[in-house]
């Protein structure tokens, strides 16, 4: 019994295993980055591929490996990898393709078919990064970005980075497209990215974000006021924000956002939908130009124009994107998880949309920073006593 | 008129030059004195034997006359010219008149063995630094030193029916479970063996399973065996071996050191995890290594692939070979060193440190990922010497596993092994002890991964009747 249990265990093991192969790490050729654009032909599409390929100069010192452009011109969404696999001396594996990029054209005209090729290849994984490459696609082939060779790997971590620190994009995730087109009319904003030079240096530029509603591009946010639409969405990690100082004529003070939450509450009426979005953060002073002086009216004055600053802006996002028929703040979804009868036939119509802003400045910390806070203040000076 | 037992002991023991006979007229005949020239203390002989029987020569007409005379402490009066050759073989004067039939023999022996040193297994910085000899007396001694207490048993055989070896089955009465004692003491009086020359002669008696794991302990500091005895262990001591047996045995003993017992506990915690964790590396990261460079590439963190990647660029060797290449040599040189003088034998590190690293490394024989895995797998594998053979072997195995069926084989291989070290036992206990096993003293151990006070840790772990 034994014997057969053993025999049982490597036989299942064995089935097991036959997905893999064995291929040494050297042998393989990984994918960082796809950038699809629309080809000359109709139907057909320009897939270009970044490659790591392993190289060492035949010592130990240098072991950063070569990048490799492979391109596919006027080909279907099947032929690409295979005319690939015909290029490569070496065996492809896309488990290390960070980013997955379309050109604007090609997003205009729909990502269905290369999201869904990609995201069936075994080795591909559903958590690469989506971004639009807003720029000629011979760019992605030139781009030489100071510190790191590949793109896909420069891009998935400048957007890492500049999602959690000024919240101006979001990631989005092969996954996340996936599970967005599911939902009718909901839209998500991907990340557009573009390379510009500054003096002699490449760098990468995120200037806006693309509107993706059932894997089409239909429209872009500017990256000045995406940061708005991320307070809206509830996805703000940190934001810079530029307002009056009150303290000094015609110059400017930056706020952090430090935190911030926002609540959607839907209160249905007889003829429509009250949507109410409230956000509130805690928020720092950053920097300032000029002097500044402290003070309860200068904090109160600046926490009254980050409310009024924020509302205006969200309710301007609002109204341009509703007058051009798309739901950008995902209210449709949000009413009907809760309110599934509600009839949403020309549902802009029937929403009455409001944001409140509540701003609360703080200072670095209890002791050092100011504090303005009357609760705060008694329990300090009970300290003090 | 001749005595049966010389006559028997001269025929028999002809051929052997070392014997010696002294015979001296006495009033009724002729004494004679047998003994081994090279394994009697001269002074003893002529001090305590045959001065008081020079002395008192006109009075010496009995055995028990003789025996009253000699001033040696042990004497016994022999009846059989067997017991005499065996005595003798032990370092005993053997004393024949031609008036009795009896001899009377003498402990006169003095067996050349080497003074009370430090261990080289199991050294400690702070504690008993006194190690066992080759002389199974000393060591006996080491643990009556120890361990004044009336419970204390020492129980002698002898072994070997070609060798004769004295072996003494040590126990404390009372602590030690009674099943226990009775299965040490019966497997030893019934141990059939022409030879016993070391411990492992006797401890192989007592390995039922065919495994990699030692199911008997082995020490060579009398503190670690007394202490061993107070749990309730039985111990088992051989002539000519410095290292002592220790019954039962259990797996997690493996990754404790006496040092443990004698520094701040809160260390010894971390230290113990410490090892516990190199054992599980070195026992995994060459495999888990190759599985995933070779089959689960997807599984790498994407800086560390790269990386892997470009260093193996260029290395003529698939990645299994080039590993098991590296484990090989890295093996034969350790080997090596461990034979040689030590002189010769830090040369030979270095030597195989160049060629293993740096030099492979250049020469693009092998990647800078393998040597840094091999170099994390040799310093583990050191941290605990007491699993560095299972180790070794393990390694491979799962290297080998691993390179078949990528990570699916590097989990059977733990699961198999973890199925293995639970089906093994030492003298009928459980050998993952107090892991794994249920009842009074599963839950109870104050002295697995870390160490409990020492007052606090338990004496009874075996289940003895009482506490010593």
């Amino acid at each position: 019994m034994k014997r057969l249990m053993s025999l049982l265990l490597v036989a299942c093991i064995s089935l097991s295993t036959t997905a893999c192969e064995y291929r040494d790490i050297d042998k393989i050729l990984f994918i960082t980055a796809i950038l699809v654009d629309v080809g000359d032909k109709e139907g057909t599409y320009d897939v270009y591929f970044e490659a790591f390929r392993p190289s060492s100069s035949g010592g130990a010192v240098d072991q950063a490996g070569d990048r490799l452009i492979y391109g596919v011109t006027d080909v279907n969404v099947m032929e690409a990898t295979d005319l690939l696999n015909n290029y490569a001396n070496l065996t492809l594996k896309f488990s290390q393709t960070k980013m997955l990029l379309f050109t604007r054209r090609a997003a205009e005209l729909g990502l269905e078919k290369h999201i869904n090729l990609w995201h069936h290849a075994n080795d591909f994984t559903v958590r690469t990064y989506i971004a639009i490459w807003d720029a000629d696609p011979k760019k992605f082939e030139e781009v030489q970005l100071e510190g790191e060779k590949h793109l896909g790997i420069y891009l998935r971590t400048h957007i890492d980075n500049t999602e959690a620190s000024t919240s101006h994009i979001k990631v989005v995730t092969m996954i996340d497209i996936m599970n967005a087109s599911a939902i009718e009319g909901k839209i998500l904003p991907i990340p557009m990215v573009k390379p510009i030079e500054k003096g002699k240096a490449q760098i990468i530029d995120f200037p806006g974000v693309a509107l993706v509603r059932q894997y089409k591009m239909v429209g872009e946010i500017p990256s000045d006021k995406s940061n708005y639409l991320m307070y809206m969405l509830d996805h703000v990690r940190s934001d810079f924000i530029g307002i009056k100082n009150p303290s000094a004529e015609d110059a400017e003070t930056v706020i952090v956002t430090m935190k911030s939450k926002t609540k959607t509450i839907l209160s249905p009426s007889q003829d429509g939908m009250k949507v109410r979005k409230i956000v509130q953060a805690k928020a720092m002073l950053y920097g300032t130009q000029d002097k500044f002086i402290p003070s309860r009216e200068a904090i109160a004055d600046m926490e009254k124009q980050l409310n009024q600053e924020l509302k205006e802006q969200c309710m301007d996002l609002y109204e341009t994107y509703t007058s051009m028929g798309l739901d950008i703040f995902n209210l449709g979804e949000s009413i009907y998880r809760r309110y599934p009868w509600f009839d949403q036939t020309d549902l802009f119509t029937k929403i009455d949309f409001s944001v409140e802003a509540h701003f609360e400045i703080q200072g670095s910390n209890y002791k050092l920073g100011f504090n303005l806070n009357p609760v705060n203040e008694s329990h300090q000076s009970k300290k003090r006593r | 008129m001749s005595n049966p037992i010389l006559d028997v002991i001269e025929k028999t023991l002809s051929e052997t030059s070392d014997v010696q006979y002294k015979s001296i007229p006495i009033s009724r005949g002729t004494l004679t004195i047998v003994f081994i020239n090279n394994i009697v203390e001269k002074r003893l002989l002529s001090f305590h034997l045959l001065e008081p029987l020079l002395h008192t020569l006109k009075s010496l007409d009995s055995m028990e006359a003789i025996q009253d005379v000699i001033c040696t402490p042990v004497t016994e009066i022999l009846n059989t010219p067997e017991e005499a050759i065996e005595k003798l073989l032990s370092g005993y004067a053997v004393i024949t008149t031609d008036f009795d039939p009896r001899a009377l023999c003498c402990d006169v022996s003095d067996y050349s063995s080497r003074n009370v040193q430090k261990p080289d297994t199991d050294p400690v910085i702070k504690g008993p630094q006194e190690g066992f000899t080759e002389s199974i007396e000393n060591n006996l001694s080491l643990i009556r030193k120890r361990i004044r207490n009336k419970d204390l048993i020492i129980k002698m055989f002898t072994l070997g029916t070609s060798s004769q070896t004295p072996v003494a089955v040590i126990y404390l009465q009372g602590a030690a479970p009674e099943k226990l004692v009775e299965h040490v003491l019966n497997k030893v009086s019934q141990l059939k063996t022409n030879v016993v020359l070391e411990t492992n002669y006797i401890e192989e008696e007592f390995k039922e399973r065919i495994t990699l794991f030692d199911t008997v302990g082995n020490h060579e500091k009398p503190d670690v065996i007394c202490a061993n005895l107070f749990e309730g262990r039985v111990a088992i001591m051989v002539e000519g071996s410095p290292s002592v047996a220790v019954l039962p045995y259990f797996f997690m003993e493996n990754f404790q050191s006496p040092d443990d017992y004698y520094t701040n506990r809160y260390v010894v915690a971390a230290m113990r995890i410490f090892r516990y964790f190199s054992f599980v590396v070195s026992i995994l990261l060459p495999a888990f290594y190759v599985a995933l460079t070779t089959y689960h590439h997807s599984l790498v963190p994407m800086v560390f692939l790269f990386k892997l990647a470009s260093a193996r660029a260029g290395v003529p060797f698939p990645s299994i070979a080039e590993i098991l290449l590296m484990i090989l040599f890295l093996e034969l040189s350790r080997e090596a060193g461990r034979r040689l003088p030590k002189s010769i034998g830090t040369t030979l590190s270095l030597v195989s440190t160049l060629i293993l690293g740096e030099t492979a490394l250049k020469a693009g024989l092998a990647s800078g990922g393998t040597i840094v895995i091999v170099g994390i797998y040799a310093v583990t594998t050191l941290i605990n010497p007491k699993l560095v053979g299972p180790t070794i072997i393990l390694s491979v195995i799962n290297v080998i596993l691993s390179s078949i069926f990528g990570l699916h084989g590097f989990y059977l291989f733990f699961i198999m092994m973890i199925a293995h070290l639970a089906s093994l036992d030492s003298c009928g206990y459980p050998y993952l002890y107090p892991m794994g096993t249920i009842g009074q003293n599963s839950s109870n151990s104050k002295d697995l991964l870390v160490r409990g006070k020492l007052k606090e840790i338990s004496y009874n772990t075996l289940g003895g009747k009482k506490k010593p």
